[in-house]
């Protein structure tokens, strides 16, 4: 009886970690979500072309991009014209240089 | 050597040893661990399925099979959380554990060596890490559930002696 009461005490204690890391989960995603929401057009910088050009589903950014300067590899604009380069700011994600030299950055 | 002095030393070699109770919660804590891991992870990938099978499509040698890997792994890390969550099927979760986590790991050290461009991060189990932080990060927990492993044995052997 004692064992039984201890495994259904373990069973309870587990699920309730489990419940933790999802909810944890959810939240670190869900505020990844926001961010996109607010800025849905991101430009990836192409570092042998010197120009900012759109990352879309179907157009990935050439070419490897380490940030040089005050260029950052990704940056945020509110329309798909043209991101406002004197912003300078990336959209709080990862230089891809961050990653490694020969890595991309992937949205969704 | 006399009583007193054998006492003393029994004493200390007492103090030394990790009693049994101690090593069943150490290794039911490290289980925890384990589970807490494979539970965010596996949430992540089944929410973010398409993130995970795009970056998985990228890797040259899966090639088609990225759509059957992107299914396979998180239902197998949802298997191995509810393995870990019974006490009594803790022990194959941790040894299914540390294979799926060795299996991960030798995926990283292949990328690292032989991939042409890495892929981005999004199917690593943490993707704030970098690849080679990710080595490190999976070696500690394979560790770690090999230590649990161990305890759980040495429980089993101490018990058998009585």
């Amino acid at each position: 009886m004692k064992k039984l009461s201890l495994n259904i005490k373990k069973i309870a204690l587990s699920l309730l970690v489990v419940g933790l890391a999802v909810g944890f989960s959810a939240f670190t995603s869900a505020k990844k979500t926001d961010q996109i929401k607010l800025a849905p057009f991101y430009y990836g910088y192409v570092l042998n072309d010197n120009v900012y050009r759109l990352i879309s589903e179907t157009t990935e950014p050439t070419g490897d991009c380490i940030s040089s300067g005050t260029n950052q590899c990704v940056v945020i604009s509110a329309t798909n014209l043209g991101p406002e380069i004197s912003q300078g700011t990336g959209a709080g994600l990862p230089a891809w240089s961050e990653s490694s030299a020969n890595a991309y950055y992937f949205l969704d | 050597m006399n009583t007193a002095t054998m006492e003393t030393i029994m004493s200390k070699i007492t103090l030394l040893r990790i009693t049994d109770k101690a090593k069943e919660w150490m290794v039911y804590g490290i289980s925890l661990l384990c589970l807490a891991l494979f539970a965010a992870a596996a949430y992540d990938k089944v929410v973010a399925h398409q993130t995970f099978l795009k970056g998985l499509s990228r890797v040259s040698f899966i090639g088609g099979a990225a759509i059957y890997i992107s299914w396979l792994v998180p239902v197998t890390e949802i298997l191995v959380c509810i393995l870990l969550v019974a006490p009594k099927t803790q022990k194959l979760g941790l040894y299914v554990f540390t294979g799926l986590m060795t299996v991960f790991t030798i995926y990283i050290l292949s990328m690292l060596f032989w991939a042409e461009k890495l892929p981005c991060h999004c199917n690593l189990i943490i993707e704030k890490l970098s690849w080679e932080q990710h080595v490190w990060f999976n070696l500690g927990f394979i560790g770690l559930a090999i230590n649990a492993l161990w305890l759980g044995r040495a429980k089993e052997t101490s018990k058998k002696k009585r």
